[in-house]
């Protein structure tokens, strides 16, 4: 369990994997003897909501209570995350992937998983421009009380809860594939840092997916509920 | 995943959690409840069809406990210290030792669960039922298309998917129509 107490170089010490967590508040290692309330408050990050999501993503086990974020800091941490995966990301995925294809350009599996991997962006791109366009501000304008909205509850949680099921499957599918018809002659080094890389997101995305279906969509039915 | 009901009934956290991860990574089979107290476990005790794991102390404290879960058709199992911590006279299923190595306690639940270790090993090749399934849904074809060509139920070839999905670990329509692609099983 992360505390604000705690240093923040431990904290990252420990779960290198925060880095990329932290830098969408701003932080970046470099971050000497100073504890994580310190560098929250000169970083003028709220404290609890970024306690919360940095255990969630810490452990599985950890499930913050609804009132623990505040749903404006956590829709900035998710747009946040957003940009990370469109223009870090999705494009070092794709890197890797050209550069395999390049090594053998006769190898047709190779071509046909990267044409895979391009409708999956595709795919991936429209959701997430879906949420950045028409969920967020919907979510923000309720947050505000402005809204008038005609539709069900149900609507956004079935539609959002299957788009995520479906990215995170096709995903893993593509990491399965590739791990199942590599070719032989790829240099081995990009082709674990290709798997490396697509795990690591896997596990992004469900994590970012926890943050959305269990407390996000929640709080809007909620929200949605009371207004009604 | 196991679809029989398995109960770990022994007052130490330490033997709980390791058999429990043990049976899941050993046999792929999940502990459905731990108890760590008797008197809390008296109402578990009146489960039929039921895999027990019990520490071989309440057995002997409670004589007739034994027999009351062997006549419902549950299979036991005893959890003991040592040989001394047992009576060599209780015809149960199986005794675990606590001191017994990491590979004695593998082939003890191996046997347990023969089939669902059999199962997994297999699990990797399709039939070729399978395989004809996969190639029309790779092609587009729905669930219903696919069972009207095949002249099967619609309920057949779900669980052939749900079959195919496990075997291949490839769970969405998209990868496996690229599976089949460069499986040359579709043009």
């Amino acid at each position: 369990m992360i505390t604000e107490s705690m240093k923040m170089s431990d904290i990252i010490g420990k779960n290198i994997l925060l880095i990329s967590v932290l830098n969408r508040f701003g932080i970046k290692p470099g971050v000497g003897e100073k504890t994580l309330k310190t560098i929250s408050s000169q970083n003028g990050i709220e404290l609890k909501s970024f306690l919360a999501i940095l255990n969630t993503y810490n452990s599985k086990e950890y499930f913050p209570e609804n009132d623990d974020v505040d749903i404006n800091v956590l829709v900035n941490f998710l747009k946040r995350t957003h940009v990370y995966y469109l223009n870090y990301t999705l494009p070092r995925i794709e890197n890797l992937l050209r550069q395999l294809s390049a090594e053998c350009p006769e190898n047709k599996p190779l071509a046909m998983i990267e044409q895979y991997y391009f409708d999956y962006k595709k795919q991936l791109t429209i959701h997430i421009d879906y949420e950045e366009t028409e969920l967020f501000p919907l979510i923000v304008e309720i947050v505000k009380k402005q809204s008038k909205i005609s539709e069900n509850a149900d609507y956004y949680s079935d539609k959002i809860q299957h788009e995520h099921v479906n990215v995170e499957d096709k995903l893993s599918d593509l990491k399965t594939i590739l791990i199942k018809f590599l070719p032989a002659e790829v240099n081995e080094n990009s082709a674990n840092e290709l798997l490396f890389e697509i795990s690591r997101f896997e596990q992004e995305l469900l994590d970012h997916a926890r943050f959305e279906d269990k407390i996000l969509i929640p709080k809007l039915i909620i929200l949605l509920q009371t207004r009604q | 995943m196991n679809k029989q009901r398995v109960v770990v009934v022994h007052s130490s956290a330490i033997v709980q959690k390791g058999l429990a991860d043990l049976l899941l990574h050993t046999c792929n089979v999940s502990v459905s409840q731990s108890i760590s107290d008797y008197a809390e476990a008296k109402p578990v005790f009146r489960l039929k069809k039921t895999i027990f794991f019990i520490a071989s102390q309440l057995i002997l404290q409670d004589n007739n406990l034994f027999t009351q879960l062997k006549h419902k058709g549950n299979s036991v199992y005893l959890i003991a210290d040592n040989a001394e911590s047992t009576n060599p006279g209780i015809p149960c299923d199986g005794i675990l030792f606590i001191a017994d190595s990491l590979a004695e306690i593998q082939k003890k639940l191996s046997a347990i669960f023969p089939t669902i270790l059999k199962n997994k090993l297999v699990a990797s090749e399709l039939t070729s039922r399978e395989t004809e399934v996969l190639k029309l849904v790779a092609q587009g074809n729905s669930n219903k298309e696919t069972a009207d060509q095949l002249s099967i139920s619609l309920h057949t070839v779900i669980s052939h998917r749900k079959n195919i999905c496990r075997k291949l670990e490839i769970k969405t329509t998209s990868g496996l129509t690229l599976y089949a692609v460069i499986n040359n099983l579709i043009i």
